[in-house]
């Protein structure tokens, strides 16, 4: 105990420590709401972070910025049918020759390790694949090689590095 | 020869008497094998090698120490049991990128200490904002550990530091992490933190100096 070795510290705060360390009652469900969200599809969670309610605080200044931008925008562009522009078969491939496990974790997927696996090729030795749906736009993304080695894409762009520092790669998917 | 006083008390109490044969003595009974303990690290290989369910126990393992902290630091019941659950949920979710899985407690706070971090600075928004719409009948619902006058004076002493200085605070002299584990934690350099701690603790000790006297 820190608290017990080091002579230096005041009576006032031991004594104030100690009350702090007592346990504090936990949800008694927590772990199973915690699993609950952990095996949600990923659609399901990006449709519930879509209609999520959020605070938006606007300015009195910013909110007529605001309704002459979308005043702007209704003007200048024209709805017009855009066929095609859903999502699109993109093929992932790596070559791994000696692993025994590979998936693709990215933003698409929620950065989920158990998601998205490759399967190894029956026509190229070593390499692993799998064919995801993505919507046109910029997509980051990484392999997971034997779910402890992450590695960015090097057929790819590499793309920021993530919220630890870790490198991504990064794929724009054009629509048609 | 008569044995000494203590070996003679065991032979008493064993029933023998010290003629006995020692190796007429029944073999003694073999200590059970020693489990090696699962640790974070194990459960953490087990969880990105796809048994999910592996996870639950590092939910169990750590969701006191978690929630003290989150309580501790926010101040409000409901509040840091959000911030937990969000911390668990995003540590799952970005559990291939722990570099050192054997660490995953503190990795995991650093997590739940950004999502202290995001949910304070939204509690205060709503507070300068909504401050005047909450009625000020409201019945206040008692929280079950502030019983004691001196209880109530630690945690109006707590929510007077700074932000940093209460988070360096309970982080050293609460959840006992050494000053690297916090700077991993926290971002802030050895120096700073060690500040802070100290300017935590001399504010405190003014602050509680009286409730302490009178307790």
């Amino acid at each position: 105990m820190i608290l017990d070795d080091d002579p230096e510290i005041d009576a006032v705060i031991r004594t104030m420590a100690a009350e702090l360390q007592r346990p504090v009652r936990v949800r008694p469900d927590l772990a199973a709401r915690v699993m609950a969200e952990v095996r949600r599809p990923p659609l399901e969670r990006a449709a519930r972070w879509v209609i999520r309610p959020r605070t938006i605080t606007v300015s009195p200044l910013g909110a007529l910025a605001a309704a002459a931008a979308i005043g702007a925008l209704v003007f200048l562009v024209r709805p017009a049918p855009a066929p095609g522009a859903g999502p699109s078969a993109i093929a992932f491939t790596y070559y791994a020759p000696t692993a025994s496990s590979v998936t693709l974790v990215g933003e698409f997927n929620d950065w989920d390790p158990n998601a998205t696996p490759l399967r190894p090729s029956d026509a190229r030795v070593g390499t692993w694949t799998v064919e995801v749906p993505l919507a046109p736009g910029r997509h980051e993304y990484a392999f997971l090689v034997d779910g402890s080695r992450w590695i960015p894409d090097p057929a790819a762009a590499q793309g920021p590095r993530g919220e630890f520092g870790e490198p991504n790669s990064v794929l724009t998917v054009a629509g048609s | 020869m008569t044995p000494p006083p203590r070996i003679a008390e065991w032979i008493a109490a064993a029933g023998l008497d010290a003629a006995t044969d020692p190796s007429a003595l029944p073999a003694p009974t073999p200590l059970p094998p020693t489990v090696p303990p699962v640790t974070d690290g194990t459960l953490v290989a087990q969880v990105l090698s796809g048994t999910t369910e592996a996870y639950t126990q590092l939910v169990e393992r750590h969701q006191r120490q978690l929630s003290r902290y989150a309580l501790r630091m926010l101040g409000n019941a409901q509040e840091a049991e959000d911030a937990v659950q969000e911390a668990f949920v995003r540590g799952y979710r970005s559990l291939a990128k722990c570099e050192d899985p054997e660490r995953y407690r503190a990795w995991l706070f650093q997590i739940l200490v950004n999502r202290c971090r995001t949910r304070a600075k939204a509690a205060k928004a709503r507070a300068q904002r909504f401050v005047a719409t909450e009625p000020e009948t409201e019945p206040r619902v008692p929280h079950p550990e502030a019983a004691s006058a001196w209880r109530e004076e630690i945690d109006r002493a707590l929510a007077e530091l700074p932000s940093d200085q209460r988070e360096a605070f309970l982080l050293k002299y609460v959840e006992e992490l050494s000053y690297e584990e916090i700077s991993g934690i926290t971002g802030a350099s050895l120096s700073a933190l060690k500040m802070r701690v100290k300017r935590a603790c001399e504010r405190l000790k003014d602050l509680l100096k009286d409730a302490y006297d009178s307790r």
